[in-house]
Parts: structure tokens; C-alpha cells; sequence
């Protein structure tokens, strides 16, 4: 466990590389703690994700603004024993430098993952920034040369990769799907990359619908199916941009819509229309209609498991039979649907919300 | 290959769910994933239930109408599609059938017949580029890679 101040117990000497990945983790949180030191203190921000809190330990305001705006809605008071501590540093910001890592090009595997860090108890990848944790500690790091360098994404989805791990060991797995619905119980919306579940989601804002998440939610299936928002960041494609008017006042990249997909952080303009959770009643998968209405009718349980079961295990490393399994006994508890979805948007929610008071 | 050759799936880079008799397969090491309805998930049931080739066929012949011929080499392709894909190994250690396959010989006895249709495993390879997808490594002076993977520098940045 990181230490409060001063070296760690087995850090390596100097110039010295280890490649036993325990090892190797603790020398990288020492270097937490240089940059701890260097800037004069950390500063704690609590999360509650999946009912576990979290907290996140920056050293430094560098990868504040990156990291915590779409994390913002689940903010909540300091407690004294989080479930899972991350400590965040940059070293432009800090002038902590890292040591050499104990791996080379070769290394590399899918999504970054570094072979021969990855075990049951430390789990290690290095795409553009660092992501490790320590299972059995509940400590993680997630590192990068230079804050002003972080790649677009980790502002959308900060930390997935960190928090899926931790969270699958605790029977909470990521999905690629969206979540609307009001306290009592909501929908869950999956489907491959343009199927509509961003354009669902996001058109449910000022509605009397909540919104939990485009692209990423936590499900739980005991004792009942259950989804936790995790982000409240949404995507639309660039030429979908103003097909929702309200989301405009929360448009970040308005000047790199060439290049990207729109980007919102909806917690400070419309933080009432945000939710942290609810029963999952039924998932849905969107496909365009065409038709003006938006209609709703069933579908197979195993189709819809096909909708959500490869989007969600090949988007995160290492999810596998466990979150398979989740997502089966999901569709297996819960009725499908599809939903094809109209041309006027405005009429998205009421479908949904109409569906969802007949069952609740 | 071997008609008496027993098979198991090939764990843990494949994963799999019966729901509803539709069997979804999922190829963790590939990206890739399956889908198999009726007679398909049937015989997928049969196999990974420890039958070899010719009980399988046995047992086809007891619930379905058709050729032997046909539903052997149905059977048979169906088999060498699924080791062809990386879904089942053969199973050298060998085991006993799982007793509830056993089971149900004895209450398929008076079922009627049904025409046997040839099964179809479906593929969808859309996910692969996913695994695929080369982590770019440019280092700096650190000796640490600190590009984005596949998005250029200029376009991968934060606003500040």
C-alpha cells in the first residue's frame, strides 16, 4: 500500500529495473508521491460508482479538468476508507519523472496491455498513458508525460479501463450501452457503433426521462438488474449536431467538429436531467426506421444479447466469461425490444416513457 | 478427423449462452462471434455434452427425418467449422457424455419426427479490428510511447 511520505519498503534502487509487476507498481506510486510533494499536496475528489465509492488523488490541477467533468454527477462527500484509490499525476505539471519501465516495444499487446504485467493481481496498459492497479491493494495509477498530450477520449470515458477492472471483481461490469429512465426502473440501450444509442439518450434530456449514459453504464444483476450511470459525457456524430438544440450550451469541441465527434458534458447545464441509477425494466436495441414515429416491438433475447455482449467485451481488456455471463442472465431476466427509431426525435422519450409507466 | 473424436470448447478464449435455443459464441482471441439457431444449436449442445460424431448423428436420426448421409455430413461439417473457427478442440483426455444428453434418449422415444434442416453457423467479424488495431509507440525522451493510438496529435488533445 502507497505510503503517505517518504520511500516505499522494496522500491527497487535506482537504475535499477525490475520486472516483477508489484514491484514495479510501487516504484511508480513512489513517483506519485514525488509528485505529490513537488506540488505542495494532493487534492481528493470522491465517486461513487457501481454503490462504491471511490477516490480519485491528484497531485497537481493538470488532469483535473480532463478527468473529473464527466465524472462530475457522481461526486460525493470524502470518506475515510474508499473502495478503490487513484492516484493521477502528470509529469510535464509536476517534474516528477518515471522511470524507464521495465518492458520494451515488443511488450505490447491489444489495447496496450503489457505482457508479463498483467496477473491476477496487478493488471497493467500503457496506451498513451498509464493505467495500472493493484487488486489486492484497491490502488491504482493512471500517469501521462504531459496533461496537455491526453488523448480526447480519456476526457469522454475517464478511466474505464481502471475502473473495469476493479469493478468486474465486484460483480459490476461495463456495457456499451446508454441508460434512460426515471428513479423507478429505466432501459437500457444497446447496439453496435451508429445504431442510435447516443441519438436515444441524448434526446431524453429535458424530457421526463433521466439520463444515466451514451456509450458506457455499470450493470449489476443480483438482486435484481440494476444500472449505474458512469459517465455524464454523450457523443453525437458532427452532422448530428443541432438535432438536439437543448445539448448546444453543453457542446465542448465546438471547434473540432472537422475532425471529432461532437462532445457534451452535460453536468453543469443539466444536471437535473442526469441520473445515477435505476432497475433496468427492459433493454432495448435502436435501429434507424425511417418512419417519423418511434415504435417499439420484441425481440429475441439471444439477438439481443449479440447487440450487447461484443461491443462491451472487446471494448475493455480482459472482460470475459464473467461479464458474458452478466450480460446473458441480463437479457434473460429482462424483456427485449427493438426500437425503431423515428425521425422526430422529440418523440424518442415520450415512446420510452409511455413503455415504461405501463411498468413501473 | 476422427468420427469418434470427442471435443470441448475451446477455454477460455471462447465463451458461450443457450438462451432461448439460440447459442451466441464468442471468440475472445479473434474478435470474432457466433451465432447457431435449431439444428446447429443442437449439435452444439450434443458436442460440447461430450457425444462423439456418431452419436450425435445417432441421436439427429432418432429426432429428425432425413438422409443418414446427409445428417452425417451435416454433422461433420458443422464439426470441422467449429475447430476451423478455434470454438472446440478435440478433447484427447476423452469423458463420459453428459448425463443429461443420456437422459433424454429414453423420453425422445415417441416424439415425432421433424425434417431436418442442414444447420448454418453464423459469423460476424465486425469487432476484430478492435484486436487488431496496432498500439502506436512513439517515444520520447523518456523513453515512454505518448501518442494516442491511431489519432493524430494535433486532433487527440484536450482543449485547454
Amino acid at each position: 500500500m502507497i505510503a503517505e511520505a517518504g520511500r516505499l519498503h522494496n522500491t527497487p534502487e535506482p537504475g535499477v529495473r525490475n520486472s516483477d509487476p508489484a514491484v514495479f507498481f510501487q516504484e511508480v506510486c513512489q513517483v506519485f508521491l514525488d509528485a505529490e510533494q513537488a506540488v505542495g499536496g494532493a487534492s481528493d475528489r470522491f465517486y461513487t460508482l457501481g454503490g462504491f465509492i471511490f477516490r480519485l488523488r491528484f497531485a497537481g490541477p493538470a488532469l483535473m479538468p480532463t478527468i473529473t467533468p464527466a465524472l462530475a454527477h457522481l461526486e460525493t462527500a470524502p470518506v475515510p476508507d474508499p473502495a478503490l484509490t487513484v492516484y493521477l499525476w502528470d509529469s510535464a505539471s509536476t517534474g516528477a519523472k518515471m522511470p524507464l519501465p521495465p518492458w520494451s516495444a515488443d511488450d505490447y499487446l491489444e489495447f496496450g496491455l503489457v505482457d508479463g504485467f498483467n496477473s491476477e493481481r496487478i493488471k497493467t496498459l500503457h496506451q498513451s498513458a498509464l493505467h495500472m492497479i493493484d487488486l489486492e491493494c484497491n490502488e491504482a495509477v493512471y500517469w501521462i508525460s504531459d496533461a496537455r498530450k491526453t488523448p480526447h477520449h480519456h476526457a469522454i470515458t475517464p478511466l474505464r479501463t481502471i475502473f473495469h477492472w476493479w469493478l468486474n471483481r465486484h460483480q459490476r461490469f461495463i456495457v456499451h450501452a446508454a441508460a434512460v429512465g426515471m428513479p423507478g426502473g429505466g432501459v437500457l440501450v444497446t447496439g453496435r457503433g451508429g445504431a442510435g444509442k447516443s441519438t436515444t439518450a441524448l434526446s431524453c434530456i429535458g424530457s421526463g426521462l433521466k439520463y444515466a449514459g451514451d456509450e458506457n453504464c455499470i450493470i449489476s444483476i443480483a438482486p435484481e438488474p440494476y444500472v449505474y450511470s458512469l459517465y455524464s459525457s454523450g457523443t453525437l456524430e458532427s452532422e448530428d449536431v443541432g438535432k438536439i438544440p437543448s445539448l448546444s450550451s453543453s457542446l465542448s469541441n465546438a471547434n473540432r467538429l472537422h475532425a471529432e465527434k461532437a462532445v457534451y458534458h452535460l453536468f453543469e447545464e443539466h444536471r437535473r436531467d442526469l441520473s445515477i441509477g435505476f432497475p433496468v425494466r427492459a433493454v432495448f436495441v435502436p435501429e434507424v426506421s425511417g418512419k417519423r414515429e418511434t415504435s417499439i416491438r420484441r425481440r429475441s433475447s439471444a439477438q439481443t444479447l449479440v447487440a450487447l455482449a461484443p461491443g462491451s467485451l472487446f471494448q475493455l481488456p480482459g472482460a470475459g466469461e464473467e461479464s458474458f455471463r452478466a450480460m446473458a442472465d441480463l437479457v434473460r431476466k429482462v424483456p427485449c425490444y427493438t426500437l425503431a427509431l423515428g425521425t422526430d426525435l422529440s418523440r424518442i422519450p415520450m415512446v420510452i416513457e409511455r413503455f415504461l409507466r405501463d411498468r413501473i | 478427423m476422427e468420427k469418434s473424436n470427442q471435443f470441448r470448447v475451446n477455454t477460455p478464449r471462447v465463451i458461450h449462452e443457450m438462451i432461448d435455443g439460440e447459442v451466441i459464441i464468442v471468440n475472445l482471441e479473434k474478435g470474432h462471434y457466433y451465432s447457431l439457431l435449431g439444428t446447429g444449436a443442437e449439435i452444439w449442445e450434443y458436442v460440447i455434452g461430450g457425444m462423439s460424431t456418431p452419436e450425435i448423428v445417432s441421436r439427429l436420426l432418432t429426432r429428425y427425418e432425413g438422409d443418414r448421409k446427409d445428417i452425417e455430413d451435416a454433422v461433420e461439417n458443422m464439426i470441422s467449422k467449429l475447430q476451423t473457427e478455434g470454438i472446440i478442440v478435440q478433447d484427447v483426455a476423452g469423458r463420459d457424455a453428459d448425463e443429461r444428453l443420456a437422459g433424454e434418449v429414453e423420453s425422445d422415444g415417441e416424439i415425432t419426427k421433424k425434417v431436418f434442416t442442414i444447420p448454418v453457423l453464423e459469423k460476424y467479424t465486425d469487432m476484430e479490428d478492435l484486436l487488431l488495431l496496432d498500439p502506436i509507440h512513439e517515444t520520447d525522451e523518456t523513453g515512454w510511447p505518448n501518442m494516442a493510438l491511431g489519432v493524430p496529435e494535433e486532433e487527440g488533445q484536450i482543449d485547454r
